[in-house]
């Protein structure tokens, strides 16, 4: 029974982090991949790890799938906001010189 | 079943590497770099279930733990880089 659904777990987390990767490839704005790799990326690790889980079933391997979760769900956002922030703040205060003096180039 | 495992995350890991490659900008390359780092941690758990140890477990963990630290250090020094050009 474990076996099923641990099978069924690590099949279907590999498939999240196989969709992440094709959004990362296919959409066409640096805020689209941020989503698509994060939140994919995330759930899919996260399935992989509760395979792990209950696949060996022992205090110790569920304790590494708790931990594994717990700290990739914490920092994957943390450093998708920061890239976020950062690309929103570019392009404000490109917008910001733009409208201070319209003759400047674009770089 | 693992090797099958295996076989999708290396195509999802070969998209990273031609976005890496490919970007336009360079946060689009860190995007690149964060997602290869979840998809190494995914192959360390398939190590583990395949090799049937949880040492690897532990590999993943500190993949866990670390991974973003890269990204958030490069975004910081891409604004403080950018504030500077003003």
């Amino acid at each position: 029974m474990n076996d099923w659904v641990a099978a069924f777990l690590l099949l279907s987390g590999a498939c999240f982090c196989l969709v992440a990767a094709i959004g990362l490839i296919r959409f066409g704005d640096l805020f689209l991949r941020i989503h698509a790799a994060t939140k994919a990326g995330a759930f899919g690790g996260s399935l992989v790890a509760l395979a792990c889980g209950f696949h060996f079933g022992t205090l110790s391997g569920w304790l590494h799938t708790v931990l594994i979760i717990a700290f990739f769900y914490v920092t994957a956002p943390v450093a998708a906001h920061m890239l976020g922030r950062q690309e929103f703040l570019r392009m404000k205060r490109q917008k910001d010189a733009e409208q201070a003096d319209p003759d400047v180039e674009k770089d | 079943m693992f090797l099958g495992i295996t076989v999708i995350i290396s195509v999802g890991l070969i998209l990273c590497v031609i976005r890496l490659l490919k970007g336009p900008s360079l946060a689009d390359r860190v995007v690149a770099l964060d997602l290869i780092s979840a998809l190494m941690m995914v192959v360390f758990m398939d190590f583990a279930l395949f090799f049937g140890t949880e040492v690897y477990l532990s590999v993943a963990l500190a993949i866990a733990v670390v991974g973003f630290l890269a990204t958030v250090s490069i975004s910081r020094y891409m604004e403080v880089e950018d504030a500077d050009d003003e």
